[in-house]
């Protein structure tokens, strides 16, 4: 193997396979399939199934086959949703998770789309696209070692490269969210994407429909100011570039991630999107370390050993 | 660079398939820790870097490899939406809560009714409109009886996951729903951004009727 091969070879390695905690993926496996119920539960996918044959007009027989969607069969898509309910709860509570991550992972791939089938079957934003690769990786991984309802390791098991890799593409995947939001604004407007103009567009129009606005004072009061809009246009474009960047250095997370969120909350006032990955950006939180800083002040103080003598 | 909508369709769920088998290969526990396994977690994970950056370089959207295009599409000078109202009895016409859709959600079916629902014919467009006035009539009837309006994620109450797109809710208990409605109709709005000033402004929104639906 060439020296440079062996360079390639040793930083993959590196990237995705340095020795992790357990407790890390476990707490992986728990966001994940916490959120995924979350938004599962919020929607009635068979009820959507169950519209009539009319609204399948538009949708192409490869949308169909591609995810296995046909009219008239609400009453299966009803059993499908629950037993995707019952495979997120096990995946959950740590019950055979292996199993019960790939089975959810499947039907979500199978459900999700019922969503905007009628109009799309290039849905994205509604919220399952990171679960299913999610629950796709752990299902692949020991996710079940740690935090399991069944099954408890003492001593905790040691870390592995096991448990690191699915936590890494999880967290890749969240990144590259941002990173090709920003990528899509390059493509489709090069630098002109954060031109005031542009951004105050976008902000009236979000905060005209009335039928899909809820807030507007906060939208409209940016509109009219020329460098609120530049601002916004520079700072979103260097935090989605940019935010691919908590996964070489850690220290990045800890202002990406943070910023992230106070972005999420931003645009729900100014212009009515409610973003529904944001849960997810907890994948970047060292359970591991947290858990080991409450170990260590619930810890006593030892006495020294003069202290002891002396008493 | 376009390609067939078939090819896009083939393309993503071969990729989903492709990690799918992959993930279950890799999972095959073999010695722990060994080559092997490292091998065949390398292999899912090649796989998976090729088809999402594939995905997001190339903007185009493998579901759920997807290109995550976010506020980056061109925005016209004038804009269009369609509305639905509710007509009672009397002729009154009602806005609707755009919870009384559900299982639809609205934003979705407004697209719907933008892409779709006018290439319907007839008969196609007073299915959908039947269908549409039995949803939000139950709605309707629910929130009159004291229940919530949707008839899931009620366990939820406040914290249910909301739609992508915020909409304000109209009917949250009996005093706020117009009487029963009798049929829908379909509104497309059109408006020049730079002039309006805000939703309850309607400087220079023309209103077409586009579609009236049955009386029930």
């Amino acid at each position: 193997m060439t020296a440079a091969l062996r360079t390639v070879a040793g930083a993959w390695d590196r990237f995705w396979f340095t020795p992790g905690p357990a407790l890390n993926l476990g707490a992986a496996r728990i966001l994940i399939a916490a959120h995924a119920l979350w938004v599962l539960l919020s929607r009635d996918f068979a009820g959507i199934a169950a519209a009539p044959d009319v609204f399948w007009t538009g949708v192409a027989p490869a949308a169909r086959w591609r995810y296995l969607l046909f009219p008239g069969h609400a009453g299966l898509e009803s059993v499908l949703q629950l037993v995707c309910t019952a495979a997120l709860v096990a995946a959950l509570l740590g019950v055979v998770p292996r199993l019960a991550c790939m089975v959810a992972a499947v039907l979500l791939y199978h459900l999700s789309p019922l969503e905007t089938i009628f109009w799309t079957p290039a849905l994205y934003t509604r919220g399952f696209e990171i679960s299913i690769v999610a629950l796709v990786a752990l299902a692949a991984s020991p996710c079940g070692d740690a935090l399991s309802v069944v099954r408890r390791r003492t001593p905790p098991p040691a870390p592995s490269w096991e448990y690191y890799w699915p936590l890494v593409l999880i967290q890749l995947v969240v990144a590259q969210l941002y990173f090709f939001a920003g990528w899509s604004k390059v493509v489709h407007h090069g630098l002109g994407w954060a031109d005031p103009d542009y951004i105050r567009r976008w902000l009236l129009l979000l905060n005209q429909e009335e039928q899909l606005v809820v807030f507007h004072r906060f939208g409209l009061w940016l509109a009219d100011r020329p460098l609120a809009c530049l601002a916004i246009g520079i700072g979103g474009y260097a935090m989605d570039l940019s935010f691919i960047l908590v996964m070489f250095w850690r220290r990045a997370r800890a202002v990406l991630v943070p910023l992230a969120v106070l972005f999420h909350v931003a645009i729900i006032f100014s212009m009515n999107i409610f973003f529904l990955n944001v849960p997810q950006l907890l994948i970047f939180v060292d359970w591991e370390a947290w858990a080991a800083r409450r170990r260590a002040r619930a810890a006593p103080a030892a006495v020294p050993a003069s202290a002891e003598a002396v008493a | 660079m376009r390609f067939p909508s078939g090819f896009i369709h083939v393309a993503a769920a071969v990729g989903f398939a492709g990690f799918v088998l992959l993930a279950a290969v890799a999972a095959r526990r073999g010695r722990a820790g060994g080559r092997a396994s490292r091998g065949r977690v390398s292999l899912l994970l090649g796989w998976v870097v090729l088809v999402s950056f594939g995905a997001g370089f190339g903007q185009r959207n493998l579901y759920p490899f997807t290109h995550w295009q976010l506020l980056a599409l061109p925005i016209t000078p004038v804009w269009s939406y369609p509305l639905i109202l509710g007509v009672d009895s009397a002729g009154v016409e009602h806005r609707v809560d755009y919870r009384a859709y559900d299982p639809q959600s609205f934003a979705e079916l407004m697209a719907f009714m933008r892409r779709t629902f006018p290439a319907l014919d007839s008969a196609g467009r007073d299915e959908v409109s039947a269908y549409l006035l039995g949803l939000v009539g139950a709605a309707r009837e629910r929130v009159r009886a004291g229940r919530d309006i949707r008839p899931t994620g009620r366990w939820f109450g406040p914290f249910r996951a909301p739609y992508f797109d915020l909409s304000p809710a109209r009917w949250d208990e009996a005093a706020d729903l117009p009487p029963p409605l009798v049929r829908l109709r379909y509104y497309q709005q059109t408006w020049e951004i730079e002039r309006r000033r805000g939703p309850f402004d309607t400087t220079g929104v023309t209103r077409t009727l586009f579609y009236e639906g049955p009386a029930r």
